[in-house]
């Protein structure tokens, strides 16, 4: 082979690979996707970094995708005037994060927890605590190079659409292909990919194309009830139950003894989610009881009349524009009623 | 740093255009010697004293080696060269183990003796200097060849980066002589380099990263038991996804080599394909079981004494090889299989090249009942070539298994021994897989006798292009970036 041969093979590549990857970009820019970070745990640990900035005027958001979707971080911060850090994972109890939170001797700030019933009261330390373990196990073995990579792959992310690998991915684009599933296989329908997208303050949103879409709903729908309502997890009861609140109740008071504040969300939900909800964790045994053990502030979403009527689109999480509307009023009632005290001096029309 | 990262993609382009820049060749010594420092500091910094404390150590300890002539004084050298060396990787990468075997023995003796657990960190490549600072020490000791006259090519073949994490083990002889005359790569060169950079990293990212490690993860992390039909394709999964992993950084380190004009030692040639256990480890990691050979075999006897000592040499040379791996009794069992496996295809040789052989003295001849297509002579070689592969996924096993528990686990479900298992993996995953396998078998049994190269140079350009494209197209879906190799943990 003469380098001549080897020089033509390159030069023809290059344009192969480049006219592909405009192709690729264009063909989901086409579809209607923009631009989105993967929600991995790169960009987690780097969120991670920053609950320190200053320690004692952070708000950390903790629980599980409620808390992503229902929350506005942007409207979080130019109400309050203090940085908010979204630290939830979806479909995560937020139990190991709290735990790593309340061992953390620098951390003295404002720690917020969703509570989703089904994932919180869940106690199964080997499935679905193991991304936020891994993630937590990478942001204190982040090497240098790692930490690079990632900001190189951040600005990346911040420019090109087909490099949101959790829905354009080679992985991910494998699983929409649907064969015959074998017995005894879970054949869970893929979830609609235009379901939503997450930012770079990890606050996920509901797309534009979803919410104009009553069949991409119906499909959520449909995933939920196979899915997480069809999923055979026992509620925790009885010693296990008061074992899992006072192991919940220690983390909280080690936040508090270092003048840090906590408190319980219970953000909407609707429909069949609801009432699956309701009857497997009844209030005043699980949300009643978890609030009255641990001492601590809660609101639940049905209590107040600027979050009562709040409709999920999917049964389960609100759209960017309800979220606007939760955020604003969560931090109305953190102020009026409980007095949490935010750099930003606030005020609002908006009753509690 | 890994290679299948946007920090390493920067930091070898800035290396390629200083070592192409018109400096004097000290400079551009220095320059690689600084870039292989950050290199290895990227992981942790700190760790980068033991590797400026080893090279020190063997640089003087070696140099003496050669030159003393008092055989006493000779041996004192070279124990402290091996007990720095080999001390540092005990206590490192052997530690913890060694310490959870003494409290196992002593508690089943009925001491009470429980220490607080050994927080101690691996570093990253630590078998793999080791054992490149060590064979130098030995070559010296041995007077194979002579001292290196500069610290500074001493210090660049102990820590050239593309070699520096996870190999090719090297030898002095093969990349001292490399650094004493300037070297630059040719356009051939660079170009090559480029082709295999971008083939190693399609087989880390794509193939073993996205098409297989998800089921071979899912499979051994299954705590119920499972369908034969998931264990086997979980076994498979695995055996393709440590050779594209490992290869694909061996292809990796050899192409970024070459794009500086450095050649570093072949380490795998289509291992798959070996017809035999021998053949197989002439193939897999050639570089560690040549170090192997060379420095533990062959010192302990090789197959120079008797028969059974030429065995039990075989069993230490594996049980070690596979203790190389990691400080777990799963490897020891994995090189165990594999010290059997040779011991048993030299038995069986031995019989076939004996003149009075069973056969010939009952004076059966095959001949007459066995089909004429089954004398093929590649026929028999490819059956030959499908057992050892059978055989080798039975060890992967042992290899992959995080305890004997799963170990058994996998096993009893790979031979159909549970009546009631789990399916696990879906229909897709089970194509996938069974792609993939396929055509990985198929290409090392085309490819046995050649190389990529070879093949490249008698292909059409546009040929090499579009498999080039497709490769970096794949790379591009896959977008798989970051993960570690898994033979960095070694």
């Amino acid at each position: 082979m003469q380098p001549n041969h080897f020089s033509k093979a390159l030069i023809l590549t290059l344009i192969i690979v480049f006219a592909f990857a405009s192709f690729w970009e264009w063909y989901w820019r086409h579809k209607g996707y923009g631009i989105a970070y993967n929600d991995d745990k790169y960009i987690w640990a780097a969120k991670r970094k920053e609950i320190y900035q200053p320690a004692n005027r952070s708000t950390v958001f903790i629980g599980a995708s409620r808390s992503k979707f229902d929350i506005d971080i942007s409207t979080w911060e130019k109400l309050t005037g203090e940085e908010a850090v979204q630290l939830a994972f979806v479909g995560v109890t937020p139990r190991p994060i709290l735990h790593n939170l309340a061992d953390d001797e620098n951390f003295r700030g404002k720690v917020v927890i969703g509570v989703t019933e089904g994932v919180f009261f869940a106690i199964d330390s080997t499935l679905r605590e193991a991304f936020a373990r891994e993630a937590l196990g990478y942001y204190y073995s982040e090497t240098p190079a790692q930490m690079v990579s990632t900001q190189i792959g951040f600005l990346l992310e911040s420019k090109l659409v087909f490099l949101e690998e959790g829905k354009f991915g080679l992985t991910e684009l494998l699983r929409d292909i649907r064969l015959r599933g074998r017995k005894g296989t879970p054949n869970r329908p893929p979830l609609p990919r235009e379901f939503y997208v997450s930012n770079y303050q990890r606050q996920t949103l509901m797309t534009p194309m979803f919410i104009a879409n009553p069949q991409l709903q119906n499909k959520k729908k449909q995933a939920w009830t196979r899915g997480v309502l069809a999923a055979h997890i026992s509620p925790i009861k009885g010693d296990t139950l008061q074992a899992y609140l006072q192991e919940i109740k220690n983390c909280i008071d080690k936040i508090r003894s270092r003048g840090g504040m906590v408190v319980f969300i219970r953000p909407p939900s609707d429909g069949i989610m609801l009432a699956k909800e309701n009857t497997d964790y009844p209030r005043k045994d699980y949300w009643d009881q978890l609030i009255k053990f641990t001492e601590t502030p809660g609101y639940y979403y049905s209590d107040y009349p600027s979050m009562a009527n709040l409709k999920c689109v999917e049964e389960s999480h609100l759209s960017p524009q309800n979220a606007v509307i939760y955020t604003e009023a969560l931090i109305n009632i953190l102020k009026t009623q409980k007095g949490w005290t935010f750099p930003q001096s606030y005020s609002s029309n908006l009753k509690p | 740093m890994v290679f299948n990262s946007y920090t390493f993609f920067a930091f070898f382009i800035i290396m390629l255009i200083l070592h192409n820049l018109p400096f004097s060749w000290k400079v551009k010594k220095i320059n690689l010697l600084i870039g292989s420092y950050i290199f290895y500091a990227a992981w942790n910094p700190p760790f980068i004293l033991l590797l400026w404390l080893s090279t020190v150590v063997d640089f003087f300890v070696g140099r003496a080696l050669y030159r003393e002539k008092n055989r006493h004084k000779k041996k004192l050298l070279l124990v402290i060269s091996l007990i720095g060396n080999l001390g540092m990787l005990c206590f490192f990468k052997y530690g913890a183990f060694l310490l959870e075997n003494f409290v196992s023995l002593v508690n089943l003796l009925g001491i009470n003796f429980h220490p607080a657990e050994p927080n101690i960190i691996l570093p990253a490549g630590i078998s793999f200097y080791t054992f490149t600072t060590l064979c130098y020490t030995i070559d010296m000791y041995k007077k194979k060849s002579e001292p290196v006259k500069s610290m500074l090519d001493f210090s660049l073949f102990v820590t050239f980066f593309p070699h520096l994490v996870a190999g090719p083990i090297v030898r002095p002889h093969q990349l001292v002589p490399q650094f004493e005359t300037p070297h630059k790569a040719t356009r051939l060169q660079l170009l090559q380099g480029l082709f295999l950079l971008s083939l190693g990293l399609f087989m880390k990212i794509v193939v073993a990263d996205t098409l297989l490690a998800d089921s071979a993860n899912e499979v051994f992390a299954f705590s119920r038991p499972m369908q034969a039909l998931d264990a086997w394709m979980g076994v498979l999964a695995f055996s393709g996804q440590i050779f594209f992993d490992f290869a694909g950084y061996s292809t990796c380190a050899i192409a970024v080599a070459m794009c500086l004009g450095f050649i570093l030692p072949e380490n795998f040639r289509y291992p798959y394909a070996a017809i035999g256990f021998t053949d197989f480890w002439r193939r897999w990691h050639i570089t560690l079981s040549s170090w192997l050979r060379d420095y533990l075999y062959i010192p302990l006897g090789g197959n120079r004494k008797s028969e059974v000592r030429t065995y039990v040499n075989l069993m230490i040379t594996m049980l070690l090889g596979g203790l190389w791996h990691g400080a777990s009794w799963t490897f020891v069992v994995w090189g165990a299989l594999h010290g059997i496996y040779l011991c048993a295809e030299k038995l069986i040789r031995k019989w076939q090249d004996a003149p009075n052989r069973i056969g010939e003295r009952l004076n059966i001849k095959q001949s007459s009942f066995v089909p004429s297509f089954f004398k093929n002579e590649n026929f028999k070689n490819f059956t030959l070539a499908m057992l050892t592969f059978f055989l080798v996924n039975v060890t992967w096993v042992f290899f992959r298994a995080a305890d004997f528990s799963t170990a058994w686990r996998m096993l009893v479900s790979m031979f159909g021994l549970n009546k009631r298992g789990s399916a696990i993996l879906l229909t897709v995953d089970l194509l996938k897989i069974t792609i993939v396998i396929t055509s990985m078998v198929f290409i090392h049994w085309q490819m046995r006798n050649t190389t990529v190269l070879q093949v490249a140079q008698k292909a059409k350009w546009w040929v090499i292009s579009i498999v080039w494209a497709i490769m970096l197209c794949a790379i591009i879906i896959s977008q798989k970036s970051g993960d570690s190799f898994i033979y960095f943990q070694f």
